[in-house]
């Protein structure tokens, strides 16, 4: 960069801060914006240590309830069950994602696989627009973009000062550079607090949820820099800017969420349920001594210990048939949840293929991602309370099996066994741990691309101004 | 040609105005259709609840009836009080078309039965689409509240300004009171938005609902009106005293943010600060301990039982459901323990609700978004009664049925025939709601007419 080149750049950088500082407007929009993403900051790192903490304390109530359960018969103990609890997830005070939306706590019983009920959503009002940390820098970072930059390079046309500029030979590129500077220099006063923080609680989920963000208001600068050059006015500029802020943050995301909906919907509970009822009803089910399929189990069995009569079996046939039950409703389970995962990954795709319209729903998925908040890592969640209660499962059939012979239904074991059992525990995973949507870094990708060459048309156009 | 006649003419021949309005009416129509064809897949899923129901019971009155008349061996299973179930199905509101509120994580189908109440047996359903409840619904209450103020900043922002800056303004001031050009501009562009919004919300409701819908549909408007000329207000307010029209509209987004995102969560965050809501997970620990307590002291607590009911005192070694009516009196004995914890959490929910119902009186976004979903009846209130509807049919089943249960006696198909049917709660509307807000909107919207620059833009100081 040549030394008048280098001068240009940071003449015109101190030029727009001057116009900047005369702006009541944009000084008013920066202190709401900014003023309210601390506090949405703040409030959120209030509640995720708040749900940290509940959860914790849940946790240990619900180990002692367990543990302080008396005697028993191992196959009551196990339909009493345990409760897992999901941690706050590690950035859920910026992006809280789709955790409010998915259960804070699993019901580890027998028979069932049950989804994540108490979702923090059933006892809140509806939200008019959503209002996370995150939600602030996706809608309000724009804006702010839009609302300081319409009128950079058209309003300037507009009196005139740019003829002036290419007089004195000012190069378009130089000023373009000192603009766009001073736009990335205005989003790192919300991109920087963002980044140091993240970094402070999670330095790799920090580290990405920085790039995705700093991607994103790349993506906001050069749009609003190419849609100010393009336009003949600065009140087109920014009429043009707000009604694209609109489109792409406030109608698309609901409406891209919603259609994504339409075209892959989810099996309504009703049908998820029923179709698991008929899944159970295949096979055996572990209670029903009337049941074919347990006969064939007792004659296996009755071959195995190489006896004739279920009286004659060193261990209870009843702790074998429980656990054939679970055995069975496990493939069960693991094929209607597997499909509704699959569901949740075609909604995500469908909206990333709605994408053409709003960079906002790539840079959600990435943002929940980073987060820790999106349905993977609830996934990754479910399916280790999921091992979890199996592993329950099997550890107190196999002890109804080992000692269940000779009281029957009338065994009960001690509060020694409850305390032998698997103990519930969860680490959530590393970001590298889950599934990387590397389809929605595609999309902003190619978003920032798209608009770079906005911007160079733009850029060429105002060469040709400045040409003599 | 009249005066609204030409105005009409000016606005029609306006290439931004047109776009706004077709983009306004692809967005209302796309939302109607949102509302209407969530709300028939709703009816239909609550179809197939009902009719899965009928089926199961008409299956267990044919077994019954085979016992009785002595075609099938008498078996200990058909007719036991403790597999029968009832359905419980919240009627649809034919508005909800309009506001889908609340609905989608809403248990709208429920079973009762002697184990289990409207909430347990609300167990399971917590499968909606995570990525829909986060985003919510692109309804007409959603386009009605957050976009027409939009839709109205686009068609009114410039309205003084532009005139003002191509040097329109003192011809127009000479040839007519400024005041009454502009007001007719604002009636004008204003009527452009709402009516679309009118013809296709009333149709969305009468396709969900029939005409007897319209009633409702009248008082879901009403508001709505108001809020139009809220931001009416506030354009002509902001608009006559800005020197530019894109200065105007910087403003107005900046208060459009205000009113519809800052105002709304301080509101919601004062609310939860003051009056916080329950823990889910403390109740749910107080459940669980009251549950083992219970399994541990079953037969002591069946004994007790057993000795206060004499008459109800028929069990033998041959009795098939003694664990069946240990389990009953077991799960009477948790629904005792809980009484005092769910009362203190419902206390202290009503207060949060109490507090946040006041205060969003200040925030007209909310207060809008509470009314539209009211007259929908598909607010939280809507919702708690129908909960609480079920929790009655709950206590009716318990009662005509724990005592054949005790005795260790079947039901026959006289018996069946008569258990009680769940009867949703009739809805509540909220009419006077609708209108003290739109008097409330009308009332600032004219005050910030009122306070609008006109006299000093017509004389050019």
């Amino acid at each position: 960069m040549s030394t008048s080149f280098a001068l240009q750049v940071g003449q015109e950088a101190a030029h727009t801060l001057r116009l900047w500082r005369r702006d009541g407007r944009l000084l008013a929009l920066l202190v709401l914006v900014c003023g309210w993403f601390a506090a949405a900051a703040l409030i959120g790192v209030d509640g995720a240590r708040a749900w940290q903490i509940e959860a914790e304390q849940a946790d240990q109530l619900d180990h002692a309830t367990w543990i302080g359960q008396g005697a028993g018969n191992p196959h009551s103990v196990a339909h009493f069950g345990q409760y897992a609890f999901k941690p706050a997830a590690p950035l859920q005070w910026f992006d809280p994602g789709v955790t409010g939306a998915l259960g804070i706590g699993v019901w580890m019983e027998a028979h069932y696989q049950n989804p994540a009920t108490l979702r923090p959503i059933e006892s809140q009002d509806g939200e008019v627009l959503p209002r996370s940390a995150a939600a602030l820098l996706q809608w309000g970072l724009p804006l702010l973009l839009v609302v300081a930059g319409a009128s950079l390079w058209a309003g300037e046309r507009e009196s005139g000062r740019l003829r002036l500029q290419w007089v004195q030979g000012a190069r378009p590129a130089a000023l373009l550079l000192g603009k766009a500077m001073m736009l990335l220099g205005l989003a790192a006063l919300l991109w920087l607090p963002l980044a140091l923080a993240a970094w402070i609680f999670d330095a790799s989920r920090g580290a990405w949820l920085a790039l995705v963000y700093g991607l994103y208001a790349s993506i906001w600068v050069l749009t609003t820099l190419a849609v100010s050059l393009l336009s003949r006015s600065s009140r087109g500029a920014l009429a043009g800017l707000l009604g694209l802020w609109l489109l792409t943050t406030v109608i698309a995301p609901r409406l891209l969420a919603n259609a994504a909906n339409q075209v892959a919907p989810l099996s309504s509970p009703e049908a998820f349920w029923t179709s698991v009822r008929a899944g159970h009803a295949a096979g055996i089910d572990g209670h029903s001594s009337a049941d074919a399929r347990r006969t064939e189990l007792l004659q296996t069995t009755l071959a195995e210990y190489g006896v004739e009569r279920e009286e004659d079996l060193p261990v209870s046939f009843a702790g074998i048939a429980m656990q054939a039950g679970e055995e069975h409703a496990n493939t069960v389970y693991d094929h209607h949840y597997g499909q509704l995962w699959q569901q949740l990954a075609a909604q995500d795709s469908w909206r990333l293929r709605l994408a053409v319209f709003s960079p906002l729903p790539a840079l959600d998925q990435l943002s929940q991602w980073a987060a820790g908040s999106d349905w993977r890592h609830h996934r990754h969640f479910a399916d280790a309370a999921e091992l979890h209660r199996r592993e329950l499962q099997r550890f107190l059939n196999g002890d109804l099996t080992r000692h269940g012979k000779a009281q029957g239904s009338a065994y009960r074991a001690g509060p020694e066994l409850w305390a032998a059992a698997p103990r519930w525990s969860y680490r959530p995973p590393d970001v590298s741990e889950v599934v990387f949507p590397s389809a929605a870094l595609g999309v902003l990708t190619a978003w920032l691309a798209l608009i770079g060459a906005l911007l160079f048309v733009g850029l060429r156009r105002a060469q040709q101004e400045a040409s003599p | 040609m009249s005066r609204w006649a030409f105005e009409l003419r000016l606005l029609a021949r306006d290439r931004g105005a047109r776009v706004v309005l077709i983009g306004w009416i692809a967005l209302l129509a796309y939302a109607g259709y949102g509302g209407w064809s969530a709300v028939q897949a709703l009816r239909a899923d609550q179809a197939r609840f009902v009719e899965a129901a009928a089926q199961e019971r008409a299956a267990e009155r044919e077994r019954m009836v085979a016992v009785e008349a002595g075609s099938a061996p008498a078996d200990a299973y058909v007719g036991v009080p403790s597999i029968l179930r009832s359905p419980v199905v919240m009627p649809l509101p034919a508005l909800a078309a309009l506001d889908l509120g609340l609905l989608d994580r809403a248990n709208l189908t429920l079973r009762v039965s002697l184990f289990s109440g409207p909430q347990h047996s609300a167990k399971g359903r917590e499968l909606q689409s995570p990525l829909l409840l986060t985003a919510g619904r692109f309804d007409l209450g959603f386009v009605a509240i957050v976009l027409l103020p939009l839709a109205l900043l686009a068609l009114l922002f410039a309205l003084p300004g532009d005139d003002r800056g191509n040097g329109r303004l003192p011809l127009l001031a000479a040839q007519t009171p400024l005041s009454s050009f502009y007001l007719r501009q604002h009636i004008l562009r204003t009527l452009a938005l709402l009516l679309p919004l009118a013809a296709i919300s009333a149709a969305t409701a009468i396709a969900a609902g029939g005409m007897s819908a319209l009633t409702g549909w009248l008082f879901w408007l009403v508001p709505l009106l108001g809020w139009a000329l809220l931001w009416s207000g506030a354009c002509a307010l902001l608009g006559s005293r800005t020197a530019s029209a894109a200065t105007a509209l910087a403003w107005l987004v900046t208060l459009w943010v205000t009113l519809l995102w800052l105002l709304p969560a301080a509101v919601d965050t004062l609310a939860s600060r003051l009056a916080p809501t329950p823990s889910a997970l403390s109740l749910l620990g107080a459940e669980r301990a009251a549950a083992q307590e219970g399994q541990r002291r079953r037969d002591e607590l069946f004994g007790a039982y057993v000795s206060d009911h004499p008459e109800l005192s028929v069990e033998t070694a041959q009795d098939a459901l003694a664990w069946t009516r240990r389990y009953y009196v077991q799960q009477r004995f948790i629904a005792d323990a809980m009484t005092a914890p769910k009362a203190a959490a419902e206390a202290r929910l009503a207060a949060h609700r109490q507090l946040r119902g006041q205060l969003i009186w200040l925030s007209p976004a909310q207060a809008l978004t509470a009314a539209s979903e009211r007259m929908a009846g598909v607010d939280l209130t809507s919702l708690s009664r129908f909960m609480s509807a079920a929790d009655a049919h709950k206590q009716a089943w318990d009662d005509a049925l724990f005592r054949p249960l005790l005795a260790g006696r079947t039901l026959g198909t006289a018996e069946l025939d008569r258990l009680p049917r769940f009867v949703a709660p009739p809805s509540v509307a909220g009419v006077w709601t609708a209108l003290l807000l739109l008097t409330q909107l009308s009332l600032l919207a004219l005050l910030l007419w009122l306070a609008a620059r006109w006299r000093v833009l017509a004389t050019g100081h």
